[in-house]
């Protein structure tokens, strides 16, 4: 089934074969489970999120548009279900004083580039992970799916002033954290 | 290295501007403050830096394969959803047979006269004057109820049940209307997956 397009698989699970939707299940879990991943900051709530994606996208895969991407779609279906799970927690949606102090993790010593790379976007999936679940949010959508502020404002609810102040304090948390001299 | 008489980019401004959310004059204003101030182009490249590496950030392994989990759901989900269609065509059918043989009865004994009496009751605890209106209110209401059925037995010809079958058919009614209240959060609960640890 390797050969088969997106698209081609999409038309194949649409009349019921569950094996062509499996393929793409294979294909795009791990893009989605790092869209989860960075949304939640957890990996088994990620895992759990990945799943409860693909069955969600396979009750609305009529809805889909075959013209264009399917990864993009089932990325973003995967951001909304982890959005939704987030707002419906809305404590962990709150920034917390605690967590914008921060602790600072730099990146001391620089031995072989390969493992510098390594080091350095490790430190960042920390610092990521370690935002405030608001945050997390905006910068997922802003960095990993690449929309506008306006964008942005409309899928997690907020008004435009919140999406652009909530971006500027994630960056600037993460600039802290990275030890980046902004 | 600054001149402190210079009015510097904000940090927020230099986001917006690497995000393309500034257009027009204020981007046009703001390369030319940049091609002119060396702190705010050394600010500017270090978020630069900052927001390439986050969009570059590899992905994480994700350990194992969910595929078979997922399917396995799916196949689960088919199969109920099958009996889930059978039970509603039933609970549909059974539902139009009940209306069509206790339409009527039901109408004529239960729901209007109900009505108007549930509607008298506010207006019976204004007070004295108001048992002839609350009488006027009812008789009003039931002339009205049997036209409107009159009507309605002109229109729709089918076959009518006594006092007993319309008890029979009003209890028949809510347990469908339970069995379906009952189906609907069923249904809810189904709808939504257990996840199950790979």
């Amino acid at each position: 089934m390797q050969e088969h397009s997106d698209r081609c698989l999409v038309e194949i699970a649409l009349q019921g074969d569950h094996r062509a939707y499996g393929e793409l299940v294979r294909r795009y879990q791990g893009s989605v489970f790092n869209v989860c991943y960075r949304i939640m900051g957890e990996r088994q709530a990620a895992e759990d999120m990945t799943q409860e994606t693909f069955l969600r996208a396979h009750d609305r895969l009529k809805t889909f548009d075959p013209d264009r991407s399917f990864a993009p779609w089932i990325r973003r279906v995967g951001a909304n279900l982890c959005l939704n799970a987030i707002q419906r927690e809305k404590l962990t949606m709150l920034p917390l004083d605690d967590e914008l102090e921060g602790s600072g993790h730099g990146i001391n010593g620089r031995p072989e580039l390969a493992r510098v790379h390594a080091e350095r976007a490790e430190a960042i999936r920390e610092a990521i992970l370690e935002l405030p679940a608001a945050y997390r949010v905006v910068i997922e959508l802003r960095h990993f799916f690449d929309m506008s502020y306006k964008e942005i404002a409309e899928a997690v609810g907020l008004p435009l002033s919140d999406v652009k102040s909530h971006l500027f304090r994630a960056r600037k948390l993460l600039a802290e954290r990275l030890t980046i001299d902004v | 290295m600054s001149d402190p008489r210079v009015a510097h980019i904000t940090d927020e401004t230099l986001h917006a501007y690497l995000d393309k959310e500034l257009t027009g004059k204020a981007r046009s204003e703001l390369e030319k403050h940049l091609g002119e101030c060396r702190d705010c182009s050394v600010r500017l490249e270090s978020w630069s830096q900052l927001f390439l590496e986050i969009g570059r950030l590899p992905d994480l392994e994700l350990g194992s394969d969910l595929a078979p989990i997922i399917l396995d759901h799916l196949a689960a989900k088919g199969h109920r959803s099958q009996w889930t269609s059978l039970l509603l065509a039933g609970q549909a059918g059974l539902t139009v047979t009940l209306l069509a043989f206790g339409w009527r009865s039901l109408i004529s004994t239960l729901t209007f006269h109900q009505i108007g009496n549930w509607l008298s009751l506010p207006v019976q605890a204004l007070g004295m004057m108001t048992d002839t209106f609350t009488t006027a209110f009812v008789d009003t209401y039931i002339q009205y109820q049997n036209w409107f059925v009159t009507k309605l037995d002109l229109v729709i010809r089918l076959p009518q049940v006594g006092e007993d079958g319309t008890r029979l058919i009003f209890a028949a009614l809510l347990l469908v209307l339970l069995w379906f209240s009952g189906n609907h959060y069923l249904l809810r609960a189904n709808g939504r997956a257990e996840n199950v640890r790979p």
